[in-house]
């Protein structure tokens, strides 16, 4: 009976030390998330959160790696309803506030329907492209899709969380 | 002229690679009298990560075949088997592994196990080689298997396996829900003396060509065709089997989230 007791003790302990854990992990800003891949590796990515600096918040992004390559994933919230995926036109346009511009190539694009619509752009991050973005601040992103007719989407940028969210990923290695 | 001449007749990396698994396909000799199987696997891989560098999968699988007398595909359930891994991964490029598993062996013609068990240990090393377009596996195992044997007693083994994986999606850089993947692999196996096993060095090859679907960003199921040549002095035999894979990744966590987050 005495045993019995302790386990319980015990149980109710290790639940209240989980959910002190849990709730850190999620109040953690750096906090990142991995997930196993097809191919057996394990990749690792930020949570999404909005980037656009408007009032608006248009634009939620995540970075994503499996520690050898980097990527910028955008989920633009547009109000344009695409039936099929759209296709995107360009590379992404970064503006930074030097006024000089790169472009990100454009590696997938994934439209979710359920359960609410989401298109995910996904765009490679090269070495010097990262460099670039943790030494310069990011003004503006723009982007091209098409389906049917031509989109063309412009986002200011909090370039200071996307530089915060870079360095917790490259904090990983 | 003389290096176009030269580039015309070299071999390429990738054409290599098809040399490397042609030798594994073609290279069964059909010298010896040979019996041949007809086979049906099947198994089931859930996966889940379990902190930065560590993730688990459990297997559960079932293996068909035919018979001498039957050459039916699933005339005789052969096996079934259990298996529960720990994978770490120390870089970005290597992953390792334990595995330990339990078979049931029903009717497998090479060890010639009529409803014995199995215990299974697995250590295992993987390197990945990752291209925007495929990757490709090397894969080193170790078994440690005890295999029931006709003595009543648990026969100790060890099996050696090399495997090279490659795997491209088709309509996509990289699979996720609604991508076509091509998934192919060549393995050799080498194996100790054993009763049950035999007393040859070189177990088997095995070689599988198969394509895949993945039905969301966690479910994939691919279906292959597998050949597998296992020499012996006794007679040589070769296994044509239909290989189904079914991959959930965080089951358990879906199955929440579809229950209680959604509603």
């Amino acid at each position: 009976m005495r045993l019995q007791i302790k386990f319980f003790y015990i149980f109710q302990l290790s639940l209240l030390l989980s959910a002190c854990v849990r709730a850190q992990k999620t109040m953690d800003s750096c906090a990142i998330l991995n997930r196993v891949s097809p191919d057996g590796a394990l990749f690792y990515f930020t949570r999404p959160e909005f980037i656009d600096s408007s009032s608006e918040k248009q634009l939620r992004f995540m970075i994503l790696t499996d520690r050898l390559s980097y990527y910028l994933a955008l989920m633009p919230r547009t109000g344009d309803l695409f039936e099929k995926t759209p296709k995107l036109k360009e590379q992404l346009r970064v503006e930074f506030d030097d006024k000089t511009i790169d472009s990100l190539e454009a590696y997938d694009l994934q439209l979710h329907h359920q359960p609410e619509e989401i298109l995910i752009i996904f765009f490679r991050i090269n070495n010097d492209q990262l460099r670039k973005l943790l030494s310069k601040s990011v003004q503006k992103l723009h982007f091209k899709l098409t389906s049917g007719m031509a989109y063309l989407y412009q986002f200011d940028i909090d370039s200071d969380l996307l530089r915060e969210k870079l360095n917790c990923i490259l904090n990983l290695k | 002229m003389l290096k176009q001449r030269k580039r015309r007749f070299a071999v390429t990396r990738k054409e290599q690679w098809f040399l490397l698994v042609g030798f594994f396909f073609f290279c069964q000799p059909a010298f010896t009298q040979t019996t041949n199987y007809g086979q049906f696997w099947n198994e089931f891989e859930f996966t889940r990560t379990l902190s930065k560098n560590w993730s688990m999968q459990v297997d559960l699988g079932q293996r068909y075949t035919s018979t001498p007398e039957d050459h039916r595909l699933a005339s005789r359930n052969a096996q079934l088997y259990g298996r529960i891994w720990a994978h770490y991964f120390p870089s970005p490029k290597w992953k390792l592994s334990a595995a330990y598993s339990y078979h049931f062996n029903r009717y497998v013609p090479e060890i010639n196990q009529r409803e014995s068990p199995e215990l299974r240990l697995t250590i295992q090393a993987t390197y990945y080689i990752r291209r925007v377009f495929y990757t490709l596996n090397l894969r080193m195992r170790i078994e440690d298997r005890h295999v029931y044997n006709t003595d009543s007693v648990y026969e100790a083994y060890y099996r050696f396996r090399g495997q090279l994986r490659y795997l491209q999606p088709l309509n996509a850089k990289r699979v996720r829900k609604g991508v076509v993947y091509s998934t192919n692999s060549a393995e050799f196996m080498l194996k100790t003396k054993s009763k049950v096993g035999g007393s040859e060095l070189f177990d088997r090859t095995r070689v599988t060509l198969g394509v895949g679907y993945a039905f969301t960003d966690d479910v994939q199921a691919d279906l292959s065709y597998l050949n597998e040549w296992i020499p012996r002095k006794s007679g040589d035999k070769i296994t044509n089997a239909l290989q189904l894979n079914i991959a959930v990744n965080n089951f358990l966590r879906n199955i929440h989230n579809k229950l209680f987050k959604h509603k």
